[in-house]
């Protein structure tokens, strides 16, 4: 019982930092509200995805006996790929001739893109937010073990009222140790993992991730270190009102690097463990974690 | 207890690394502006609608008025579409040729052409033919069918309405924006019509907003930054 005032602390304390800029969710979201909407929204969902599915662990191997870690994990994702910034957009409605240019993102820069088209008309893509880096946390609570297997879970929540509502992210997983069953005195540490978490945005979307994959690497008393290769799949839905005359616009995405190769190292200062984590495939994504771990 | 209260003191530090910003970002924001026409007269006529200032601020920044606050990147005309329905029985106008003109308030002599002449527009049945010229129709509101009015734009007219909507979203200009339908029908014949004219408008404006950085990395703690110094 003493822990839960900590805990609220995290979730009220990162959620204070959250709040303004969900302000203007629906002002960046609806500036595309035809076809364009898919392309201009997919890297939210790379991100996304690719963000959340980091920095799950915090040692290499899995304790034998019972343990117990809290702690919570930084996010900071980076786009650096063109992809990511820009896509091909295409002129919508009546806007005549119909012409496909290269034009921003979401996350791409801040730049207006316009073609002219009949008789004095003009065409003009949004710009995107002009910020190609996301930082976040989210408090983790790890258990284990049983039967060499140790769950982990994340949650986060935070009403912001008005029409944005709560903010709400939560997810589960579970790693079991497969090294046990050929490696077991071996320093070498092999270990497979599934994931699953849902983020849901008030009444604007909601994103379902899962992801699998093999955990390969060595620990010690102090250091370790380790590999990670894994599938990941994302699956977004976005609402918002594109005008205040007309019907709900809906875009559902899913990721499109399913890939996810990353590395980690970590380090044991007296009960605490501090670790990082970098995802490597579009987009990269540092993670950092520091914990408690009994 | 003790590992307790120094987890809860790491935290509070990380804590201060949100930092509170003032960034510059860019918005694209479509609006439809919509000028109807209800029509009954003989002969020859002129009728204009007048959009003023206070609706032309709230048409593209219905919520906050933060537009008005903004730097206007520009404004772009992306379509235009017109619409006719006939009322029968009391039409007994057979043709019409209609044009539109764009000014600023109630400057009606300084007019500047937004609609060509439709030449070969005819009633015949239920309603004022477009198709002739201006193709099939794209679609329907309230009843009325709406073409396509693009190739009968005209470009010093559409760089006049962005300039007009300009100046008062800017508040340099407070007149508002007119539109004047004019109509040429066969001598002796009411025309009784409703007609819709739709200007599909962009407009892009950059304005400062405020937002919160978090990091926790000691290298890159959040900086104060001001884009709109």
């Amino acid at each position: 019982m003493k822990r839960l005032p900590i805990a609220l602390f995290f979730v009220l304390g990162y959620g204070l930092c959250f709040s303004v800029a969900a302000q203007k969710v629906d002002e960046i979201i609806s500036s595309y509200t035809g076809a364009n909407a898919t392309g201009y929204l997919q890297p939210l969902a790379d991100i996304l995805t690719s963000t959340f599915n980091t920095g799950h662990i915090h040692k290499t191997s899995i304790d034998s006996g019972f343990h117990l870690y809290l702690g919570i994990t930084a996010f900071n994702t980076t786009v650096f790929d063109d992809k990511s910034r820009y896509f091909t957009g295409v002129t919508e409605g009546l806007f005549s001739p119909t012409q496909q240019v290269r034009v921003p993102t979401i996350l791409g820069p801040r730049e207006i893109v316009t073609v002219n088209g009949l008789n004095g008309t003009s065409y003009s893509f949004p710009a995107g937010i002009g910020n190609a880096s996301l930082t976040l946390a989210v408090p983790q609570i790890t258990l284990g073990t049983l039967f060499g297997t140790e769950f982990n879970a994340r949650f986060i929540a935070y009403d912001f009222g008005g029409d944005f509502g709560k903010l709400q992210f939560m997810g589960g997983g579970l790693r079991h140790d497969i090294g046990r069953y050929f490696l077991k005195k071996s320093r070498f540490k092999l270990s497979a993992e599934y994931c699953y978490q849902q983020l849901k945005a008030g009444a604007y979307g909601n994103l379902a991730t899962h992801k699998a994959g093999i955990y390969a690497g060595h620990q010690w008393k102090i250091f370790n270190y380790y590999g990670y290769i894994g599938y990941q799949n994302g699956s977004m839905n976005i609402r918002y009102e594109g005008s205040k005359d007309a019907s709900a616009v809906h875009v559902s995405l899913t990721n499109q690097n399913p890939l996810l190769i990353s590395a980690g190292m970590g380090l044991k200062l007296w009960v605490f463990r501090l670790n990082l984590h970098g995802s490597f495939i579009r987009p990269v994504v540092l993670a950092a974690s520091l914990g408690l771990n009994f | 207890m003790k590992k307790l209260l120094l987890l809860l003191l790491i935290t509070s530090v990380m804590l201060q690394g949100c930092a509170y910003q003032r960034r510059k970002v860019t918005r694209t924001v479509t609006k439809t502006i919509e000028l109807n026409f209800s029509i009954n007269q003989v002969g020859n006529f002129q009728t204009f609608r007048l959009i003023d200032n206070r609706d032309i601020i709230d048409l593209f920044s219905p919520t906050d008025n933060s537009v008005t606050s903004a730097e206007i990147e520009k404004i772009d005309i992306r379509s235009v579409k017109i619409g006719a329905n006939v009322i029968k029985p009391s039409n007994t106008a057979t043709q019409v040729v209609l044009s539109a003109d764009v000014m600023s308030g109630t400057l009606l002599n300084q007019p500047t052409r937004l609609l060509n002449e439709t030449k070969t527009i005819s009633i015949g049945g239920d309603g004022i033919d477009f198709g002739n010229i201006l193709g099939n129709a794209i679609g329907t509101s309230e009843n009325i069918t709406l073409h396509n009015a693009l190739t009968i734009l005209n470009s010093q007219g559409a760089d006049k309405l962005k300039t007009i909507l300009v100046e008062n979203l800017n508040n340099i200009n407070r007149a508002g924006l007119s539109v004047r339908l004019n109509g040429t029908v066969p001598a002796g014949q009411r025309l009784v019509m409703n007609l819709t004219i739709s200007i599909e408008a962009t407009i892009s404006f950059t304005r400062c907003e405020e937002v919160f950085i978090l990091s926790i990395s000691p290298l890159h703690p959040p900086r104060t930054i001001d884009e709109c110094k």
